[in-house]
């Protein structure tokens, strides 16, 4: 509302008048931007060591060069502002629109520490977007910082040309207002809302990359410990489970570490979408089922549910709607991503694990969890080129635990083949980085599996004494030569002190454990050890190790059914796996199924390497000789007493 | 926001070497973008970071060059620990290290690093050879000679592209009716030919393609500022959307200048030499030739016609 145009020059003031808000706006704009220019140049090279020094992480130049920008900042921002109100009554901006700051009494001039005043509460003020606010709806248009130095602002004298004085704010000042407080609230809450969403981002991957960093030279019966112990940092239930979700999805813990979490989560009468997932994955069969379906009702919303609805999708065979599904979630969601890339490796479905993975691999950076879920996705749809190529790739820029459990994962695919003779990159590399790569545990398994199945390479590697890397590991390498040497006794003897030392790490114990059961007179069909066995979670890494020694143990036994019934279970984890075909062949003649049954001939003539064709067409021919093992009482009495063991129904 | 406006927009009968120069710049735009869309194997963030990892290991190996306490040896000791930043900012770099360029394909022989850098580099080729970004601009890697004049018609994006077509219109045909069109255009070619020059000077040798007509036409406004330092010229300004806050100004050429020259020092002293963006030294470099070029021309008054006052629009 204009009340008056002076331009008079009178020097009689109007102390209900006010000048024009967006004078005053446009001068503080004008500032600002001049400021803006002067500071570029002034604060350039704080700035530049700032850049450099966040490179290199280097905290006490970024302290430095922080502090020096902060000072430039704020003693700039402050003397242009105190300078120009004390010696001139006006700056830059508020001069190009007629404008001054006096005392609101005097009209002197202000003095410098109450210019210094005006300017820092201006300052605080403006950073909160508030006195914009005040000058459209308080009466006096006068924001804080001029009420609490009693200053005022009016325009110069003899009146500008452009002067006009306001007075009261009318009925759209207050709605510019109200319109501007609103627009500073939501602008703040929405700040607030981004981070919050950024913190809970990125806390998350940034724990879990933390915790592998952590965990990566702890084995495997040590991780659960540690990861409680790690876990008791946290607070949150959420987060806890989330980790330990994440942990379990890596298989970095097993599925009784992530119950103890659970338990530790319902004690607390703690029930989320997160839990029902959690305890989805540390079940089997159909309690998994149940688990899994209840993830939506707890929270529509979550991760989780999103990855249920995925992976229901997935089994349901609507493949359409889950890739639909994996589109619409959130990208940056790792984890989900992560659970149902791994649920489609567990399950064989490899364009499930494809199609979760592709908008992570499209910015890969090589995360080792990716690069490792894709190799074994690529091999798993038949690129076994472009796997091997990709764990080439990324090799070059590996850490040495994460070529560790890369290589072992593309050694022990290639191992479900059969033995390979001419051994592949990966198999290659971990042999011949073994002195390194062998701290971590898994890829020592992987030689020895190699060295038993008759690889030279292996068996050289294992000859070579140093390799000396952990305690008791040259032990374990003499106690298996022995074994193969068929010095028994020694290699028992052996195995037995490794098992008692306390100084053995507990994956060594494990694997003397197996040897010494292998070379034990114990039956295998009646032994704890298998019975322990069907108990296991057969996704853990021990169940497929500890199912090769049993079923090794039954064939030499004789006892083709046993040796049938862990063949088939392997199977279903290693389904091409060449080896258990022929176990497989070899077992169904062996309890005296003829050569000519429909299910040994389709093992024969099924899909297999051609090299092998022979091998089996041979071996059945050969069998037609073959007397069966028992009789067909004695067969079947057998079978009832197996079945019972496994607990299931006749 | 204020931006001089001078004369405005001249029409082609009035200003046809400035309205030449855009359809050049337009047409190389428009056939980038179509190649672009169709073929280009862009060098996106993952390539560099490649580049970066690649980088960090070679610095890594190389002691002599970079000891232990050399900033580059502690960058890229932060670059395997999955900072994609500082690999990607490593990725840059690497590109102005002229040893490491030579020496990454002969390397460790039969190693991993060498098949990957093998396939970086044939990456790289079929990168320069097709973008044309990479086509017409000037780098190390390019010809000279040629890419020196080529690469002021390439432009990396529309706003970039956009934005140096508006100066180049204002100062330009501004320029262009005071100056005959020889001497208007050996003015913009040389200036753009030195603000390359001043580029590579300043920054060392690099494979990063400079493309723009940036360089070129902080010669007109550098040449515009020494002919016209003390006049009042027309401003156009926008402070806020409201009648009495936006309209045309006169102010000194100078306070323009100034803020031009402001902006690329600050610019230049605050970007560490690994970052790429907007190229201030060649800013500096075509400005600093405009302006001698005008200071020369003093010699030769009867080259350049100037402009009376009555020819400044008042708001």
């Amino acid at each position: 509302m204009v009340l008056s145009n002076a331009t008079d020059g009178s020097l009689n003031r109007a102390p209900r008048f006010s000048p024009q808000p967006l004078d005053r706006i446009a001068a503080f704009i004008i500032d600002a931007m001049i400021l803006s220019s002067l500071l570029s140049l002034v604060t350039a090279w704080p700035l530049r060591a700032l850049r450099e020094a966040m490179l290199v992480e280097d905290w006490f130049m970024i302290l430095v060069s922080l502090t020096v920008m902060g000072l430039f900042f704020v003693s700039g921002a402050i003397f242009y502002e105190v300078l120009g109100l004390r010696f001139f009554c006006t700056t830059f901006g508020r001069r190009i629109y007629g404008l001054e700051v006096r005392d609101a009494t005097t009209k002197k001039p202000l003095s410098i520490s109450v210019a210094f005043l005006r300017t820092v509460s201006r300052w605080v003020e403006v950073v909160l977007g508030w006195p914009a606010l005040a000058i459209f709806l308080r009466a006096d248009r006068k924001p804080f910082h001029d009420r609490f130095c009693q200053s005022e602002v009016d325009y110069r004298r003899p009146l500008p040309l452009r002067a006009r004085y306001v007075s009261e704010p009318d009925v759209v000042e207050f709605k510019i207002g109200k319109s501007l407080g609103l627009f500073i609230i939501v602008f703040w809450l929405s700040f607030l809302a981004s981070v919050v969403d950024v913190c809970e981002r990125h806390h998350l991957p940034q724990t879990v990359q933390a915790f592998f960093a952590e965990l990566k030279e702890k084995d495997d019966d040590s991780m659960c410990e540690a990861v409680t112990t790690t876990l008791e940092r946290t607070h949150l239930t959420d987060d806890r489970l989330d980790l330990a979700i994440a942990l379990k999805t890596m298989d970095t813990i097993d599925s009784e570490c992530l119950k103890q979490e659970i338990e530790n989560a319902l004690k607390q009468d703690y029930e989320s979408s997160a839990v029902r997932f959690a305890q989805a994955m540390a079940e089997d069969g159909e309690l998994a089922d149940f688990y899994l379906l209840s993830v939506c009702e707890e929270d529509s919303s979550s991760e989780y549910c999103k990855a249920q609805k995925i992976i229901s999708a997935w089994r349901d065979k609507k493949i359409g709607e889950a890739q639909k599904e994996i589109e619409r979630s959130n990208s940056s969601s790792l984890i989900m991503r992560v659970l149902t890339a791994l649920q489609g490796l567990k399950s064989k479905d490899f364009k499930l694990t494809e199609a979760a993975l592709a908008p992570l691999w499209q910015d890969p950076g090589f995360v080792p969890a990716v690069t490792e879920l894709k190799m074994l996705s690529l091999w798993g749809l038949g690129e076994r080129k472009t796997a091997e190529e990709l764990f080439q790739a990324s090799l070059a820029f590996s850490s040495s635990a994460t070529s560790a459990q890369q290589s072992y994962q593309m050694c022990q695919l290639e191992l479900q083949e059969g033995c390979p003779t001419q051994l592949s990159h990966s198999c290659g590399y971990l042999i011949s980085n073994m002195q390194t790569l062998a701290f971590h545990g898994k890829p020592l398994s992987a030689l020895i599996d190699l060295a038993m199945c008759g690889n030279p390479q292996a068996q050289k590697t294992i000859e070579n004494e140093s390799l000396i890397v952990q305690p008791n590991w040259l032990e374990l390498l003499k106690a298996y030569q022995y074994q193969l040497k068929g010095d028994i006794k020694t290699a028992t003897k052996m195995y037995d002190r490794i098992l008692r030392d306390s100084e053995s790490l507990n994956w060594m114990k494990a694997e003397s454990r197996l040897r010494l059961f292998s070379l034990s007179n114990e039956s295998a069909g009646e032994s704890k050890f298998y019975k322990a066995w069907l108990k296991q979670d057969p996704l853990s890494w021990d169940w497929r190790r500890q199912g090769w020694t049993l079923l090794k143990k039954a064939f030499l036994e004789k006892d083709y059914l046993l040796s049938l019934s862990i063949a088939e279970k392997l199977i279903k984890i290693e389904p091409n796996n060449n080896r258990l075909q022929d176990v497989q062949i070899i077992a169904e003649l062996g309890i005296g199924k003829s050569p000519h049954s429909k299910n040994l001939k389709s093992l024969v003539e099924g899909k297999m390497r051609d090299q092998r064709r022979e091998f089996r067409r041979e071996v059945a021919s050969a069998s037609q000789n073959v007397e069966p093992l028992s009789s067909k009482t004695q067969l079947k009495q057998r079978e009832s007493e197996l079945r019972e063991v496994f607990g299931e129904k006749k | 926001m204020i931006f001089p406006f001078l004369d405005g927009f001249s029409t082609f009968t009035k200003a046809p070497v400035t309205w030449m120069i855009f359809f050049l710049n337009g047409f190389v735009f428009v056939l980038s973008s179509f190649f672009s869309n169709i073929s280009t194997p862009d060098l996106s963030d993952d390539f560099y970071r490649i580049q970066g990892r690649l980088y960090a290991n070679y610095i890594q190996s190389q002691s002599e060059l970079f000891p232990e306490s050399s900033p580059l040896y502690q960058l890229s000791l932060t670059s395997g620990g999955g900072s994609s930043q500082n690999e990607k900012i490593l990725g840059q770099l690497s590109l102005r290290d002229q040893t490491f360029l030579s020496q990454i394909a002969v390397e460790k022989p039969d190693s991993v690093e060498k098949k990957f850098a093998q396939r970086w580099l044939a990456r790289m080729n079929e990168v320069e050879g097709i973008d044309p970004a990479y086509f017409f601009g000037f780098s190390s890697a390019t010809n000279f000679w040629v890419s020196i004049w080529t690469y002021q018609f390439a432009h990396g994006g529309f706003f970039h592209f956009f934005a140096n077509m508006i100066y180049l219109f204002i100062f330009g045909s501004w320029i262009e009716k005071r100056l005959s069109s020889v001497t208007y255009l050996s003015l913009y070619l040389v200036s753009g030919a030195t603000a390359a020059w001043a580029f590579l000077w300043m920054g060392g040798p690099t494979h990063t393609a400079l493309v723009g007509a940036s360089g070129a036409i902080s010669g007109l406004i550098g040449f515009f500022a020494v002919r016209n330092g003390m006049r009042p010229v027309r401003f156009l300004y926008w402070v806020l959307p409201a009648q009495g806050y936006s309209g045309y100004a006169l102010l000194p050429w100078w306070t323009a200048a100034l803020s031009f020259l402001i902006a690329d020092i600050a610019g230049l002293v605050s970007t560490p030499n690994f970052s790429g963006g907007i190229a201030h030294s060649a800013h500096l470099g075509g400005f600093i030739f405009g302006a001698a070029f005008a200071g020369a021309l003093s010699a030769y008054p009867s080259l350049y016609s100037q402009p009376s006052s009555a020819e400044h629009k008042s708001r």
